[in-house]
């Protein structure tokens, strides 16, 4: 049985019995903020090495081309980690963010405008969330199995809208959402700060949040303590389809295009960010400012590779490499918890 | 659930299956009937559920309804998927047809080609090379020499050379190295028009990053993001300043490219010169109305199965292709002729390119003399 944890990032201090205060106590530090920290000092390593073989590395420019690149994916990241806190992963974002393109192309170049475009694409993300989150709480078909078949059906969907070629905006002030404005930093690039502090405060501070950590932690107690399991499974899926959905539109601006195949491994790119960022496969761990951060690791090793020349492959091998450790780690941090 | 429920269910199952693969299989379009003297082609198509692919079919339909071309066709979608591209390699087999002409999914084809090999009848493979069979193709490297020469001139004009230039080719490593071709000899080409380090472009592979002090390549896998992602990630080794010449293995992946360098400030009108690779929309929109575009590769894909099918019928009754790959039409289009063969307006086809010595057995077949526009015919 796995043990309960009601802590919005990461476990409560644990320690061994008789070991006396470990260093991390002594600092007055939770295992998260700990965490969340060594995973800093990691960015930092990681960016002081990239400097040292190329000072282009370190400049506001490209400190903004990482944070351009890594916004999209960010978004997606936000929302996967409510998945990846209950218990459950989403892969059906694969789907979901080149269908949210696609449509906000089509309803942008039908002059809907905007902010409506926006508005229904997140419904439309949400309500596929409804029904991954029906078929997860309801029909209690397991997380992978679910999202992989709405994975399926979205991405073809996606397709289908686009008639299979890509989807060019009529009038280019419709990539609003990327451009430059404040501070001449990407549109896109504050709303996922935006959305990141969101659900930094949803996650941290309100009961739905301590719920989600329960959820994810033991369902059974969480059931047990009356908690509404279902219903804050399927909240889930819904943040997690409407975020998915609105990267799909971050997407779109940005390539001032729809594409029934631009995002397509936003799932497994979501995944990695947030185990990186210190959340467990089992459930019941993780936190933004973690993911934040994996997001950002992920984003530099890809722009330091490209300014350093490594080619492609070993870039794909490195996020692989990344990933394995990253789960290494967690795994390893849950045996521990378990042993605890 | 009991034996006795979960037969009857099973055995829906089953029949619904059945049902929806006979649906799913081979489509048949004809002039001369199901029998007698037509000349029987078994064709798989890359897939139909895209319009650029979608569009190889119905045209070669269009060329089969407009007069009495000999030809009875049977179809086979392999869904851009390489075991669907296998099995409906055995059906084709299966069948007996006069010719078979296949357009493989990936450039894995020796299991397709042992099949084909082993049915004894003759085929074409279309884009992707398969053993098997004769070879139809557009001539990558020379779609990229050409670019380069009119992109060359027009920088040498504005006084770009080594000293002020950044070229950026992006390349699809997993299409292999006859696709890359293209980005590979355009630089060849295009570096001693401008004084840039000459290289062998065999040297220049999928892992190559820099060429020289004036080359990058990017690794943009055909597709709008990746491009985008990659070019965004690599702005800090373009020198500011630097002069831009972009090419890549085909528009979707210029467009994510060009994305990224306008989104960067680097895309303007006096500092970036792009040749495309397509001639779909995209591209014949942008040589007309884009002051940076000013070459586009046009291969002419919606003909490329009204080619396939003449071929397959010239190989069948005894022609031998004179060269290793039989080119496909293909012409690289700048500012100027690009309405020579492309409506006024539109990116709709007008004319075909006449045929070449190398290609110039397919009028044997008399299938070429439907397709309307071809000069020459």
């Amino acid at each position: 049985m796995k043990t309960t944890t009601g802590a919005p990032v990461g476990d409560p201090a644990v320690g061994a019995p008789g070991a006396g205060p470990s260093p991390r106590r002594r600092l007055g530090l939770s295992e998260g903020a700990l965490q969340t920290l060594l995973l800093f000092g990691f960015l930092v390593l990681v960016a002081a090495y990239f400097t040292s073989r190329d000072p282009d590395f370190l400049t506001s420019r490209n400190a903004v081309n990482i944070l351009v690149n890594a916004s999209v994916i960010g978004i997606v990241s936000l929302g996967q980690l409510f998945a990846l806190v209950s218990g459950g992963f989403d892969l059906s974002v694969g789907g979901i963010v080149p269908l949210g393109g696609v449509g906000f192309a089509l309803l942008v170049n039908a002059d809907y405008g905007v902010l409506p475009a926006v508005v229904l694409v997140l419904a439309a993300g949400g309500v596929w969330g409804v029904v991954n989150g029906l078929l997860i709480a309801k029909a209690r078909i397991n997380p992978l199995i679910a999202t992989l078949g709405t994975l399926s059906v979205t991405g073809g969907l996606a397709l289908t809208l686009a008639d299979g070629v890509q989807v060019p905006f009529v009038d280019v002030a419709d990539g609003v959402l990327t451009r430059r404005q404040l501070f001449d930093v990407n549109n896109h690039v504050w709303i996922f700060l935006g959305l990141a502090v969101v659900v930094f405060l949803v996650l941290r501070y309100t009961s739905y949040g301590r719920q989600l950590y329960a959820v994810g932690g033991n369902k059974q107690a969480a059931r047990l303590a009356g908690i509404r399991v279902d219903g804050v499974t399927v909240i889930v899926y819904v943040v997690s389809g409407a975020l998915a959905a609105l990267a799909g539109a971050v997407l779109a601006s940005q390539l001032l295009t729809g594409s029934g195949t631009a995002g397509t491994n936003s799932g497994l790119q979501s995944i990695t960010a947030v185990i990186l960022g210190g959340a467990a496969l089992s459930g019941g761990v993780g936190g933004v400012p973690g993911t934040v951060i994996g997001v950002l690791i992920l984003g530099a090793l890809a722009n330091g590779m490209a300014i350093l020349s490594v080619p492609s492959f070993y870039q794909t091998m490195a996020t692989g490499a990344v990933l394995l450790v990253a789960v290494g780690i967690s795994q390893f941090r849950s045996s521990r918890r378990a042993a605890s | 659930m009991s034996l006795s429920t979960r037969f009857p269910a099973a055995t829906a199952a089953a029949a619904a299956a059945l049902l929806l693969l006979t649906a799913c299989g081979g489509g048949s379009s004809g002039a001369a009937g199901p029998s007698g003297d037509a000349f029987k082609i078994s064709f798989a198509n890359f897939t139909e559920a895209a319009p650029l692919f979608r569009v190889i079919h119905t045209n070669l339909d269009d060329v089969i309804s407009r007069g009495d071309s000999g030809l009875e066709l049977k179809w086979y979608d392999n869904a851009g998927d390489a075991a669907k591209m296998s099995q409906n390699a055995q059906l084709m087999v299966q069948d007996q047809p006069d010719a078979i002409v296949v357009y493989p999914v990936s450039a894995a084809t020796q299991g397709v080609s042992q099949i084909l090999a082993d049915g004894r009848i003759p085929c074409v493979s279309v884009n992707l090379d398969t053993e098997a069979c004769d070879f139809l193709n557009i001539d990558n490297r020379a779609l990229g020499e050409q670019t380069a020469e009119i992109i060359g001139r027009a920088a040498a004009e504005r006084g770009w050379n080594a000293s002020n230039t950044t070229v950026l080719i992006g390349q699809n490593a997993a299409s292999g190295e006859q696709v890359n071709d293209c980005v590979r000899y355009f630089y060849s080409t295009i570096a001693p028009i401008l004084g840039l380090e000459e290289v062998d472009p065999t040297t220049i592979t999928p892992t190559t990053t820099t060429i020289g002090a004036n080359a990058i390549q990017f690794e943009g896998a055909s597709t709008l993001q990746p491009s985008f992602e990659a070019v965004t990630n690599l702005l800090p080794s373009i020198p500011a300043g630097n002069n831009i010449i972009l090419y890549t293995v085909n528009n979707d992946s210029t467009t994510g490219a060009l994305r990224a360098l306008e989104d960067a400030g680097r895309g303007g009108d006096d500092v970036l010169l792009i040749g495309g690779l397509g001639g779909d929309e995209t591209g014949i929109t942008a040589l007309r109305e884009d002051p940076r575009w000013v070459a586009e590769g046009d291969i002419f894909v919606s003909w490329w199965g009204a080619y396939a099918a003449a071929m397959a019928k010239a190989v069948a009754e005894g022609a031998k292709p004179p060269a290793d790959v039989t080119p496909l039409p293909q012409i690289v289009l700048d500012k100027t002729t690009v309405d020579e063969y492309h409506a006024p307006g539109s990116a709709a086809v007008s004319k075909l390119p006449p045929l070449v010595p190398d290609n110039e057995f397919l009028d044997q077949s008399g299938v070429l003399q439907y397709v309307r526009g071809v000069a020459g015919l």
